[in-house]
C-alpha cells in the first residue's frame, strides 16, 4: 500500500494514520474519557498516544511510554519495553483502549502495550461465606488476580485454563479452569461447546451466565454452585470438576454441582471429619425442618389431630383459644412477615437493621401474639423453620427452601398428611430426576458410589488417604 | 405456566373440605360406659380450654347404643366431640357382664381411636368417677398414672389395655380380665389428690357372664402364671412372730400340658431379700423353702380360684389351643364349666436368692453356708 505523505505544520503525517486519528477525534466527541495525545518524537515525527483515562494508568504511560519516546535513544515503537506489547491493526484499537492498553501510533504501525491501571478493591475478606479457621482472601472483581489466586494453590502445569469471549457488547472473558488427568476430558467439551453456544449480547456477572447456561432452567433446584473462595476452587478442581471463572466477577461457578455439595461449607475442611459430618447431618436435617415444619403443623393439627400425642394437642389448642384466623392464615401471613422482614434486614445498611430487628422481634412476636392476631405456637414454628433456613449460606438453597415450604403448605393445607406424601414424591421424583451435565444430581447418593461417599453427608480423612477423584470414578 | 396457575387456583379454591381447628374439637379422654335399664349410659370426660387453663368437663348421655349416645352429647356441647385421642375407657361392672361385645363395638369399628387405651372397670357407675376428676382439678392422667403405678410399683394389678380387652371379648380361650377402680373414700378433700382412687381388686368374668374378683395375693399368682416380669413382685412372708419380704424379679413360667388334663408349671425367678425382721437365726435353703413354699400357696389358690369360680382367666384354653389342638377342638365353648373341675398340675419353683443381709445379723451364718 502506497501511503501519501502530505506534510503540516512542518511534520510529515501519513494519509493513514491522519484518518485514524480523525476517526478518533470524531469518536472521543462521545467518549469524553478517551485520550489522545500527540507527541513529538523528533524533528520530523510525531506519534498519537490513544489510551482511556480510567482504564489505563497515566503514571505507567509516563514512566514507560513517553520517558522512552522523549529520550534520545528512541528508534521505533517496537523498542518501547512492556511486557505485554504488541502490533494491532486499526480496528482493534477501541477493543484495546477499553482493556486497560495504551496504543501508539506512528505512521502504519500501531501498537498496543498493557498499562491498567488497578481499578478494583484488593483480595478482601469473603463476605459470603464467612471462614473461621480457613485463609481469608476471596475472589476479586479482577480476573487476572482470581487467575493468580488459582494458580497460587494449584502450582502444576497440569491445570489447563481455556478462555473464550461472551457477550457482543460487554466481550466478557470466561476462563475454563480444569486439571488434566483428574477431569472428565468430555465434560470439558461439553462446556466449551455450551459456554460456545451462549448467545448473548451482555454477560454482567457469572450469576448471569448461570442462567444462561441450559441446565439451570431444568429445574427450581441449584445446578451450579458459585464460590468466592479460592481454597473452594481449588479443592473442587483438584476433585476433577471444572472452574468457570468470569471477568468482573467475584465467585466462580462450579461444574458440575450436586444437591450434596450445597450442604458442605469451607468450614468444614478446617475441623475435625467427626465433628463435620455431624454438621452436615443438622445441615441435612434442617433443610427438611425447614422445608416441613409449617406444612407439618398445618398437616396435623388441622387435618389429622390423632397423630399428634394427647398432652401437645391440648397445648396447641390452649395457645389457639382466643386467636381469631385459622391457622393456615395465621402461618401464611407470619411467614410473609417473615420474609418482609428478612428481604429488609439483608438490603438495608446496618445502620436501620437493628431498629428494624428490634421492631420485628417486637411487634411480631410479642404484641401480635398479645393482640390475638397469631397464636404462640405459629411464631415458634416460623421461626424454627427460619433460622433452619438461615443456616445455608447458598442464596439459591435459600430460594429452593421458599419455593417447597410453600408448594408443601399449600398441598397440606388442601389435603393434609396426605398432601404432603404427595408432595414429598413429587419432589423425590424431581431431585432424582434431575441431571446436571447429564451427571445425577443425587450424585453420589443416588445412584449409590461407595467410594465417593467419602466426602458427601460423612466425611472421612480425605487428605490421608489417596482418594480419587470425583468425576473419574467410573 | 397455565396448567401451574390452574392447578394452584384449583388447590387454594377447592381444599380444606375436611379442615378443622384444634381448638373447634371436644377433645375426649376418657369415656365411661354403663348399663342401665336396658340403655347404654356414655360419660365422657372433655377437656375444656375456655380460659386459657385446662380442666374438664363431664356430659353424659343415655341411648341403644354406645354411638346413638355419643351423637346425642353434640347436641349438649358447642365443640365436635372428638374420641380419636382416647385414654381411658371405663366400663361399668353391669355392662361388663351384660353387653361386653355391644359396650365396645363402636370403638372397634371406629379406628382412628386406636387400640393402644387403657381399659377398667368400674363397680357402680363410670359417671361419678369421671365427676371426681373435674371437682377435684384433676385430670384423666392421673386415672392413668394410678393405674400404670400400679401394675409397676403398687400391687401389681396388671393394667389391660384396649386390644388385649378385645381379644379376651372375642375368645373363647380367655376370659376378661379387668382391674377394678375405685374411689378412695378416705382421701377426697385431702391435699393428697393423687390417691382419690384405688385399685384393690381385679374383676374376672367368664364365657358364662359370672363376675368373681381377684382379690388379695391372688393377682400375683395371676402374674407368676403369665409370665408377667413386673419391676417389683414383691412377697411378705411370714416367720417365727415376724415377716420377711422378698423381691422377685426376672420371672419366668411356663405351664406346658402333660396330657389333656394334667398340666406341668414351672417357675423359675430371682429373688433378693429387701427387709428381714425375723428374729430367729436361719440360713439361705430355709429361706428359699420358705419363699417357694410361699410361691406354691399363692399359685394354688390362684388355680383353685380359677376352678372354683369355673373362669379359665389364667387361660389354661389357650395353652390347649396351641399346644394340644387336637384335644382342644373337643371342648365346647363353655368348657369352663366342666373341664376346670377335672384338672390336675404340678408346681415346680425355683428360686434363686441373689441378695441378702440385715442389721439384726441374724443372716450372718448364711455367708458360712456359701463358703463351707
Amino acid at each position: 500500500m502506497i501511503n501519501k505523505y502530505q506534510i503540516t505544520d512542518n511534520n510529515i503525517i501519513s494519509d493513514t494514520m491522519n484518518k485514524i486519528i480523525e476517526d478518533l477525534y470524531k469518536k472521543q466527541k462521545l467518549m469524553p474519557d478517551l485520550l489522545i495525545r500527540k507527541i513529538k518524537v523528533n524533528l520530523f515525527n510525531y506519534v498519537y498516544i490513544i489510551c482511556n483515562e480510567g482504564l489505563s494508568s497515566s503514571k505507567n504511560i509516563n514512566d514507560f511510554i513517553l520517558r522512552y519516546l522523549s529520550s534520545n535513544n528512541y528508534k521505533s515503537l517496537a523498542n518501547i519495553p512492556s511486557i505485554n506489547s504488541k502490533e494491532i491493526n486499526e480496528d482493534e484499537i477501541l477493543f484495546y483502549v477499553l482493556n486497560g492498553f495504551a496504543c501508539v501510533i506512528e505512521n502504519d504501525n500501531i501498537f498496543a502495550f498493557e498499562m491498567r491501571s488497578e481499578i478494583d478493591r484488593g483480595v478482601t475478606e469473603p463476605t459470603s461465606e464467612p471462614t473461621i479457621r480457613g485463609s481469608k482472601d476471596s475472589f476479586t472483581e479482577n480476573y487476572q488476580k482470581n487467575i493468580g489466586l488459582i494458580r497460587k494453590r494449584i502450582k502444576t502445569d497440569k491445570l489447563k485454563l481455556e478462555e473464550i469471549t461472551i457477550g457482543t457488547d460487554t466481550k466478557t472473558k470466561v476462563g475454563i479452569f480444569y486439571i488434566k488427568d483428574l477431569s472428565d476430558y468430555s465434560l470439558v467439551t461439553k462446556v466449551k461447546n455450551e459456554l460456545n453456544n451462549v448467545k448473548s449480547k451482555n454477560l454482567i456477572d457469572s450469576n448471569n451466565l448461570r442462567e444462561l447456561l441450559i441446565n439451570e432452567h431444568s429445574s427450581i433446584m441449584p445446578v451450579l454452585k458459585s464460590s468466592e473462595l479460592p481454597n473452594n476452587a481449588a479443592r473442587y478442581l483438584l476433585d476433577g470438576r471444572i472452574i468457570i471463572c468470569l471477568e468482573n466477577s467475584p465467585s466462580i461457578l462450579i461444574i458440575p454441582s450436586f444437591f450434596i455439595d450445597f450442604f458442605k461449607n469451607n468450614e468444614d475442611y478446617n475441623v475435625k471429619p467427626v465433628f463435620a459430618s455431624f454438621i452436615r447431618i443438622v445441615r441435612l436435617i434442617a433443610f427438611f425442618l425447614a422445608i416441613y415444619l409449617p406444612a407439618l403443623y398445618i398437616a396435623l393439627t388441622n387435618f389429622d389431630q390423632e397423630i399428634i400425642p394427647n398432652s401437645l394437642l391440648v397445648n396447641f389448642a390452649l395457645q389457639r383459644v382466643n386467636v381469631a384466623f385459622p391457622s393456615i392464615i395465621e402461618m401464611f401471613i407470619l411467614l410473609f412477615a417473615f420474609e418482609i422482614l428478612h428481604e429488609g434486614d439483608s438490603k438495608i445498611p446496618n445502620s436501620v437493621g437493628s431498629s428494624m430487628s428490634i421492631l420485628g422481634a417486637l411487634v411480631l412476636g410479642d404484641a401480635a401474639v398479645s393482640a390475638g392476631l397469631i397464636s404462640p405456637i405459629i411464631v415458634i414454628i416460623v421461626a424454627a423453620c427460619s433460622i433452619c433456613s438461615l443456616l445455608f449460606i447458598y442464596h439459591d438453597m435459600q430460594g429452593v427452601i421458599r419455593f417447597y415450604r410453600y408448594f408443601f403448605m399449600i398441598l397440606s393445607c388442601t389435603f393434609g398428611i396426605i398432601g404432603l406424601l404427595i408432595g414429598t414424591l413429587v419432589f423425590l421424583i424431581h431431585i432424582c430426576n434431575l441431571k446436571t451435565f447429564d451427571i445425577p444430581y443425587l450424585t453420589p447418593l443416588v445412584p449409590l458410589r461407595k467410594k465417593e461417599l467419602n466426602d458427601s453427608i460423612i466425611r472421612n480423612n480425605s487428605f490421608k488417604e489417596k482418594r480419587k477423584p470425583f468425576m473419574r470414578s467410573e | 405456566m397455565k396448567k401451574v396457575i390452574l392447578l394452584l387456583i384449583i388447590l387454594l379454591t377447592s381444599g380444606c373440605y375436611n379442615q378443622e381447628e384444634i381448638n373447634d374439637l371436644a377433645i375426649v379422654n376418657a369415656i365411661g360406659i354403663d348399663y342401665i335399664d336396658n340403655e347404654f349410659k356414655v360419660s365422657v370426660s372433655i377437656i375444656n380450654f375456655k380460659d386459657e387453663k385446662e380442666n374438664t368437663i363431664v356430659l353424659s348421655s343415655n341411648g341403644k347404643t354406645v354411638e346413638s349416645a355419643l351423637n346425642k352429647l353434640n347436641d349438649s356441647f358447642d365443640r365436635r366431640i372428638y374420641i380419636d385421642q382416647l385414654k381411658l375407657l371405663l366400663i361399668n361392672k353391669e355392662a361388663l357382664k351384660l353387653k361386653p361385645v355391644e359396650s365396645i363395638n363402636y370403638l372397634v369399628n371406629y379406628p382412628s381411636a386406636g387400640i393402644s387405651f387403657l381399659v377398667s372397670s368400674v363397680e357402680d357407675n363410670t359417671e361419678s368417677i369421671l365427676k371426681i376428676i373435674t371437682t377435684n382439678s384433676l385430670s384423666v392422667t392421673t386415672i392413668i398414672d394410678i393405674l400404670n403405678n400400679s401394675e409397676l410399683y403398687g400391687s401389681f394389678h396388671s393394667k389391660v389395655t384396649f386390644d388385649m380387652f378385645l381379644n379376651s371379648v372375642i375368645s373363647n380361650n380367655t376370659s376378661i380380665i379387668l382391674p377394678v377402680l375405685e374411689i378412695n373414700d378416705k382421701n377426697i378433700g385431702t391435699i393428697d389428690k393423687e390417691k382419690t382412687f384405688i385399685i384393690n381388686k381385679e374383676i374376672i368374668i367368664n364365657n358364662n357372664h359370672t363376675i368373681n374378683y381377684l382379690e388379695g395375693n391372688e393377682n400375683i399368682g395371676y402374674n407368676l402364671l403369665k409370665n408377667k416380669d413386673v419391676i417389683t413382685n414383691t412377697l411378705t412372708i411370714p416367720c417365727d412372730e415376724n415377716y420377711f419380704t422378698i423381691y422377685l424379679k426376672e420371672i419366668k413360667s411356663s405351664i406346658n400340658p402333660i396330657n389333656n388334663n394334667e398340666f406341668d408349671i414351672k417357675i423359675k425367678a430371682k429373688s433378693s431379700i429387701s427387709d428381714y425382721n425375723c428374729k430367729t437365726t436361719t440360713n439361705e435353703n430355709r429361706i428359699k423353702n420358705d419363699i417357694e413354699t410361699e410361691i406354691k400357696k399363692i399359685i394354688n389358690k390362684t388355680i383353685l380360684k380359677s376352678i372354683n369360680t369355673k373362669t379359665d382367666f389364667i387361660g389354661f384354653g389357650n395353652i390347649l389351643y396351641s399346644k394340644n389342638y387336637q384335644f382342644y377342638k373337643t371342648l365346647n365353648k363353655d368348657y369352663e364349666q366342666y373341664y376346670l373341675d377335672n384338672i390336675k398340675y404340678n408346681v415346680n419353683v425355683n428360686i434363686t436368692l441373689n441378695k441378702f443381709g440385715n442389721l439384726n445379723n441374724n443372716l450372718n451364718n448364711l455367708g458360712d453356708d456359701l463358703y463351707k
